[in-house]
Parts: C-alpha cells; structure tokens; sequence
C-alpha cells in the first residue's frame, strides 16, 4: 500500500501507426499532453504509453500482413504517411484480409521480440517529427515495453477474481466478465485465439498497479462501454480508476474511425504546413492547443473548422504578446491545483478555457503550452 | 439389394421410429385449450464444461420441476438455450432456479423466453468448436438403485454446443418420462463412431445436415 501521496498512471488508449496523425489523434495527443505537463506539477505522475497495444491488434497485424502480400515492393521511408494511410483505407475497404488465426507468425513476432513492420515504424518517426513541431512530449512511441504477463496468466489471474469466463479449453472464446455490474460478456479472445486491445491493456496495466494506485483510462468516446468494463475491472482489481472520455473529431461533418478515409488534406502534416507558413512555431503550439482542448471540447459535438483554427491561433499570438517573461514555477503548482478534477489530475479543458479568460502566469505557458 | 444397404435402410427405419416415437409424446404434453408453449424454454448458463458435471446437472434439474413446469417444457420439445457466463456473479440479479454443485452450471426453470431477454442479452451462446475427446468414459451417480443406465454419445465432429443441445434432450425427456427414476447410476460414453445396434430405450435423431431426407443419431440411450 502507497501512503497518501499515491501515485497516478496516465494510460490513454494507444493508436496504431499505420496513417498520418489526424484531428481525432491531434486532439488527443494535446489533450492528454496538456494533463500530463499540468499534472505532473502537481503530483507523481507516470505518462504510460505502450506501441505494442497499438502492433497487437488485428486491425494493424491484418494490414501488415496485407501489405506484405499486396506491396512487398514499397519502400515505406519514402512513402508518404498520407500515401500509407491511403493504403490502409484500401486494405480495410477491400476485404482482403485474412484471418487472424493464419497471422500468428505477426502475433508471435511481436511478443518476442518486439518487431515492428517498416510500414508502421516509418508511420511512428512521421508521428515523432510532428509532435515534437507541435511540442508534444514523446511517451516513447518507438519504445519497446515487452508485456509484463502472458496472456494465460492474465486470464488465469481474471478468472480467479471470477472476472473472465474462459471456454478456450473447447476451442471458444474467454470473455471478461462484468455480468455482476450488469455489464454484458465481452469477448476478448476469439475463437481464432486472437486476444483484442482490451485483454492487451489488462496484461499491461494489472502488473503495473499496486494497491491503491491510481490510473486515469483515456480514450475515444466510441470505446465507452469497454472502458467503462475495464475500470470496474482494474477496481476489483484494487485500483483506483478514473475515466477521461475524448469524443472524435468530425471532418466534412462525419464522425469516423481513420481506417474508412475521408480525411485528405487534413493530416496534422498538412496542418502544420498551412500554420506554420503564417504563425511562427510558439504560435502553432499554443493555437492548435487552444483550439483542440477549449474551442473543440471533450465531445465529438463540433466538427473540424479551419476558419476557427485560424482564429485560435490568431489569439495564441496576442496571448503571447501580452504574456509577460515566464519566471520561475512558485505559484504554478498552487494555480494549477485550481483546476484538478476530484481525481486529483488537472482539467486541460478548464485549464485552457482559462487562458481565454485571466492573465495566466506566464511560467504556464512555458511550463504546458509551449 | 446389397446387405450393407438393407442393413442402412434398417437403420433408417429405427431412427424414423424414434423420431415419431418423440414425435407423439411431444404431442401427448401439448396443453388442452388455448395456452401456447411455442416460446418456452430453459437456459443453462455454463462458466465451465466437463461431461459427467453436465449430465448430472441436466437430470437432476430435470428431475426437481414439478408437473406444472415440466408438462410444457416437454411439449416445446424441451427446448434449452445453452449461455456462457458464470452463475456466482448471475445468482444477485438473475437468480437462478438450479446449479451443479460444483457452481459451474446454473439452470433457469422453463418460462417464457421472452421474459428471459435480460439475462440473454447479458451473456453470450456457448461455443466449443473444437469439441469433444473420445474415448472417455465417466459414472454418473443419479439415486440409491443397484442398476445402470448407459449414454452412448459418438463425438467425432461434434462441437460442444451441439454435444450440449443432444445429451440435454435425451437425459431431460427420459427423465421426464421417468425411464431414469430409480436407478443407480448413468455410464456415459464418448465414442469416436456411432456404436452397433441395440435394443436402445432412446436415441436422439435429427435429420442429417448433409442429406435432408436421411436421419442422423447423435446419442443412444440403453436400460
């Protein structure tokens, strides 16, 4: 058991490096950014970020594979991320994907080594050039984190606490069980033997918390339900879970995951292009932050607009003007508390609306912003 | 005719009595007057499987219904829906009406399915494609009698949810038609063929997948 001061676990849902950064990524890359530099003023604060989550699933492992087989010939560094992305519109939209169960040799490679295919790893140094414009802090997104527990031993472990039924013995599926909560069966192993994200995230997140610890589970608002399941899980587990819901970020005025397309022109590449063509780069940081945390909000409610894009950054550069030189941090953690949600990490939203509204000290903008 | 082939017509001839024979008791427990059992069912929920476990299970919730329960199960051909799901975290907000006593399978009494729409919606249909090992023979103890009855299941190609829907049906409607009351135990086989012909009190058939106007045996049940 910690002693009061416990420690909190920054886990957001990872993202597959197989297309460019998009609106819905940039909004939460900023999001969680924000929370964590805030936050880590504040209290003990550990940022968790595991690439292997994202190369485990099907969705990536399919794609490879189906690169592998379609374009053995592509010279992935010299693709662009928006040409990769476009491949990966084409895999899924096609159809022509195999079976998970005749993908093992990815599944496995992955685990043992934590190789990562040249398609994904030239998607994650793209990723890494453009947060880093964005001052971004890198959570390690080409580290690699090798899985603390097996997967037998994390379905072992669940279904002691009754939190799984596992029929893999018949050749059917394990399921994580919430029915106590009212909660539906949810399949995390199929009868293909894939485990899904979810069963990824156990495995990561259950040897990394202690009794007590705290961990905050960020991810799309389209994953509520299982994340609401996982928390009730990590709790039982003895925990302490909060949640930080991130609606997607409409473009053209639909709400869609990246693999089914529609988002040319809108990379975070191309948007740092436009920006940074006109606003210098402390502009760019501070106006795309204004924009994706205050003006876009937690919801999916407001869709992409490059016009009030332009307006936020437009305000990052008076906001910068009138800031005053960034001294030292002394009144920061104190102003900072101000804005910590009852779970104890700090509110991005609330703490952005703020810039709009009072002279922030200007260690703030030094210390999350920029 | 070759003796292979009158042997086969012979055989298809047996299950065809079978058939009619459950046939006409299904129809001897249909309701007078106007109630329906169309929609009446059972639901075992089961967290794990093992064959003696489940054939104990299946009659000794067979045995416990009363008349008024039993009567209409029957008619709707003893109709029983197979979940995964654990019954320690059902027994709060779906209790149950029966369980193994080893915890591992719950059976909810028959009753309109519709009003068990909450508790299916909560779990999923069982699935158990690889299926069964054979040979593998288990006793089964069912009362204080000296004598056996014997279940003689051919498993190759049987998925687990289809082994489950076959020994269900036979155990719970001989139990029903009290064939296994005073008996001492059940020996349960599982064979890789179907075994030869005997004199069977029960066979399970259904028409064949692969040949609608052929009928197909699943499990014999011998006194």
């Amino acid at each position: 058991m910690h002693g009061p001061a416990r420690r909190l676990l920054l886990a957001p849902v990872t993202i597959t490096a197989t297309k460019p950064l998009l609106p819905t990524h940039v909004k939460g890359f900023l999001w969680v950014d924000t929370l964590f530099r805030g936050t880590r003023l504040v209290r003990d604060l550990e940022y968790y970020w595991n690439p292997r989550a994202a190369n485990l699933t099907g969705q990536t492992i399919q794609f490879w594979d189906y690169l592998d087989r379609r374009h053995p010939e592509l010279d992935f560094a010299a693709l662009s991320p928006d040409d990769l992305g476009h491949l990966y519109v084409r895999c899924h939209a096609s159809g022509d994907i195999r079976p998970m169960d005749r993908l093992r040799h990815y599944t496995e490679r992955v685990e043992r080594e934590g190789w990562v295919h040249p398609a994904t790893r030239a998607a994650t140094c793209d990723w890494k050039r453009q947060l880093d414009l964005l001052g971004v802090h890198d959570p390690g997104l080409s580290a690699d984190r090798p899985t603390v527990a097996s997967i037998d031993e994390t379905v072992e472990l669940l279904a002691r606490r009754h939190l799984c039924v596992d029929h893999r013995r018949h050749g059917g599926p394990a399921y994580l069980d919430g029915t106590r909560w009212g909660m539906p069966l949810r399949p995390v192993i199929g009868v293909d033997a894939h485990a899904n994200y979810l069963l990824v995230i156990l495995r990561d997140l259950i040897p990394r918390l202690a009794t007590g610890d705290e961990v905050l589970l960020v991810y799309d608002e389209d994953l509520a339900h299982d994340y609401a399941l996982l928390a009730r899980v990590l709790a039982e587990l003895g925990a302490r879970p909060s949640r930080l819901p991130l609606g997607r970020v409409p473009i053209g005025g639909v709400v869609r995951s990246s693999r089914h397309g529609g988002w040319d022109g809108h990379s975070l590449g191309r948007l740092a292009e436009l920006c940074l063509r006109e606003f210098d780069p402390a502009v760019y940081r501070l106006g795309m932050r204004l924009y994706f945390i205050a003006m876009l909000k937690r919801t999916a409610s407001e869709p992409f607009r490059p016009d009030l894009l332009r307006r936020a950054l437009s305000r990052a550069g008076r906001m910068l003007g009138e800031a005053g030189e960034a001294g030292d941090t002394g009144d920061l953690p104190a102003y900072l508390r101000g804005f910590a949600t009852p779970a104890g990490w700090v509110d991005p939203y609330r703490l952005t609306d703020g810039l709009f509204a009072r002279r922030a000290p200007a260690a703030l903008l030094d210390h999350v912003y920029l | 005719m070759t003796p292979s082939a009158s042997s086969d017509a012979l055989e298809q001839q047996t299950l065809r009595a079978h058939l009619e024979a459950r046939l006409a008791r299904v129809r001897d427990a249909q309701p007078t007057g106007l109630h329906t059992t169309r929609d009446i069912g059972v639901i075992a929920v089961l967290r794990a499987f093992d064959p003696a476990t489940f054939a104990a299970a299946a009659y000794h919730f067979a045995t416990a219904l009363p008349d008024s329960q039993s009567r209409p199960w029957y008619a709707a051909f003893t109709r029983t829906i197979f979940l995964a799901g654990d019954p320690r975290n059902l027994a709060d907000r779906h209790p149950f009406d029966h369980v193994s006593p080893d915890g591992s399978i719950a059976w909810y009494a028959p009753a309109p399915l519709t009003s068990r729409e909450g508790l299916r919606r909560l779990l999923r249909p069982l699935r158990g494609p690889r299926g069964l090992t054979a040979p593998l023979t288990q006793e089964i103890p069912l009362g204080n009698g000296n004598t056996m009855a014997r279940l003689d299941v051919p498993v190759t190609g049987l998925s687990l949810e289809d082994y489950l829907v076959h020994v269900n049906h036979v155990i719970a409607e001989a139990t029903l038609d009290g064939l296994l009351t005073g008996l001492g135990h059940l020996l349960l086989h599982h064979l890789p063929a179907p075994p030869p012909p005997a004199a069977n009190a029960r066979i399970r058939v259904v028409s064949d997948p692969g040949s609608p106007t052929r009928l197909r045996a699943h499990a014999y049940l011998t006194l």
